[in-house]
């Protein structure tokens, strides 16, 4: 049985291996290298245009929708975490739509709205768009962190004298400030390798990092492609494991009045 | 002064309102349009749709035409096919997970989420190598691996609320080490298996990157298909109308299991 599970285990992370591997290989085909290792494919990524550009594209809309999803997200969690409203159970299951739609049912009706804006073919608008797919994420992971701190220090703030906004500034803000990054860093990922969306709404000068691979995945198949993927990778990864560091479980020091 | 704390829901109500709602209505005002005809030298949105039009004809022919029932049926066969392979895999890491010491527990997590954060190409890429040709095996099972992270990681969770002193007391008053799991730990984990059948039920019907990489045509799915008819035929208000039917099908669905659930429960 626990053999069976690491094989699942195994099944789930070959994939992985594999691409990073071939994108070092001296063959011109998707192969694992045999003969050595090259760098030639990345050389070749980083001396084209079109592949640089998209990069840029990538980081940038993913920094600006890391800040839309992140601050409408806490801005909502301080709204609704500690206040009785009426409709707040709508509202959430609301705000996580995003996660069980189909992707494509938003991706078109984004399609038709941003058309009717000037906003197409502006970064803008694929930012704006992936910050809707991050927002529950978001919202979710500063929801946990705001119900779990301790109410009576906000309470203790106020009763010293600070208003709402010192309180959010000097006491939520700092208690909550590994979940902001968390959030964030969420975001930057989602928005990184988000295709769906991208798809329909990307332009020719708008087009991310995973929308210029997507064609070549599916017709011309160089190892390019694969350091490609590997590049993305090495953006996301250290994000990633910079998350799971701050969110690791671990005994509060000095953050609970007793 | 009213209760200005109010005003901070704005941010997310408008991203809710513009990229939400807004796009919902927008495919289903579309899904009831006459379908566009004329060239592409015409006022460009012609093309797609008739603007100001009310029709059904789209609607119809999603429901009617033999080739769109056999794309929903396949459709369903595949996200029940995963969804069964999802929550078996699923469930052996889970119990992996639970069953792990609290070291090993965030080294086992991780290893399970890693292929999430990867880029999701990256990985139908690495899947495309494995199995070389494509086919109905490689799209399920690339999807199995696209969402077994999250049925593990859920019925993970939910098996760490089980405490384990009640299968040490089951083993106590005699019972066998399988007759323990199926009669204790299994039963007390079911929410969270009915929580990942939720999820990867929905989350495969509206597949679409496996079905697109990893297979043939006859193995497209309805997502793909619609952007098939969006990107390709340029024919929106067909696309509408199959996300449409797509939507009302797996709002159904995701009732009748919601329902079945605490009855269960």
């Amino acid at each position: 049985m626990k053999s069976l599970s690491y094989t699942v285990l195994g099944l789930l992370l070959t994939p992985l291996v594999f691409s990073v591997l071939v994108s070092f290989t001296t063959s011109q085909y998707l192969e694992l290298p045999r003969n050595g290792l090259t760098l030639q494919w990345y050389e070749q990524f980083f001396a084209n245009p079109v592949w640089v550009r998209a990069l840029a594209n990538s980081l940038a809309i993913a920094a600006l929708s890391a800040i839309f999803s992140v601050a409408t997200a806490l801005a909502t969690a301080a709204a609704l975490v500690r206040r009785p409203l009426r409709w707040k159970t709508a509202w959430e299951s609301a705000l996580l739509l995003p996660m069980v739609l189909p992707g494509v049912a938003l991706a078109v009706g984004m399609l038709a709205v941003v058309r009717l804006t000037p906003l197409w073919g502006n970064p803008l608008s694929l930012a704006l768009a992936h910050s809707v797919l991050s927002l529950p994420v978001a919202y979710l992971v500063l929801r946990a962190s705001l119900q779990k701190m301790d109410p009576n220090l906000e309470a203790a703030a106020r009763g010293l004298g600070a208003n709402s906004w010192q309180v959010f500034r000097f006491v939520t803000l700092p208690l909550a400030a590994p979940a902001v990054l968390a959030a964030t860093l969420f975001s930057l990922v989602i928005s990184l390798n988000e295709i769906t969306v991208t798809l329909f709404l990307a332009t020719r000068d708008t087009q991310t990092l995973p929308r210029v691979i997507w064609p070549n995945l599916r017709f011309a198949i160089t190892p390019l492609v694969a350091a490609a993927s590997v590049v993305l990778l090495t953006l996301t990864l250290p994000a990633v494991i910079a998350a799971g560091w701050w969110l690791r479980p671990r005994t509060p020091r000095g953050a609970t009045l007793r | 002064m009213t209760r200005p704390w109010r005003l901070l829901l704005l941010p997310s109500l408008f991203l809710w309102l513009a990229g939400v709602l807004t796009p919902l209505v927008f495919v289903l005002r579309m899904s009831l349009y006459a379908h566009g005809e004329g060239s592409g030298e015409k006022h460009f949105d012609a093309l797609f749709y008739q603007p100001g039009t009310w029709s059904l004809q789209s609607i119809l022919t999603v429901l009617t035409e033999p080739f769109y029932q056999r794309l929903f049926a396949f459709t369903a066969l595949l996200a029940l096919t995963v969804t069964t392979l999802t929550l078996l895999c699923g469930y052996l890491l889970g119990y992996l997970v639970y069953r792990a010491t609290p070291k090993r527990k965030i080294l086992l997590i991780l290893l399970i989420a890693l292929p999430k954060f990867t880029n999701i190409l990256v990985f139908v890429f690495g899947v495309k190598m494995i199995f070389g040709a494509n086919g109905f095996f490689p799209v399920v099972a690339g999807e199995v691996l696209l969402l077994v992270p999250y049925a593990a990681l859920t019925i993970a969770a939910t098996l760490e609320t089980v405490p384990y002193h009640l299968v040490e007391a089951a083993r106590g008053l005699g019972a066998s080490p399988a007759a323990a799991f199926w009669r204790v730990t299994f039963p007390l984990s079911m929410p969270g298996v009915a929580a990942a059948a939720i999820l990867t039920i929905l989350w495969s019907a509206s597949g679409f990157l496996g079905p697109y990489l990893l297979g043939e045509p006859v193995h497209y799915t309805v997502a793909v298909e619609v952007e098939r008819q969006v990107r390709q035929n340029l024919n929106w208000t067909l696309a509408a109308a199959l996300n449409v039917v797509l939507i009302a099908l797996l709002a159904g669905g995701a009732y009748t299991m919601s329902l079945l659930r605490r009855r269960l429960a």
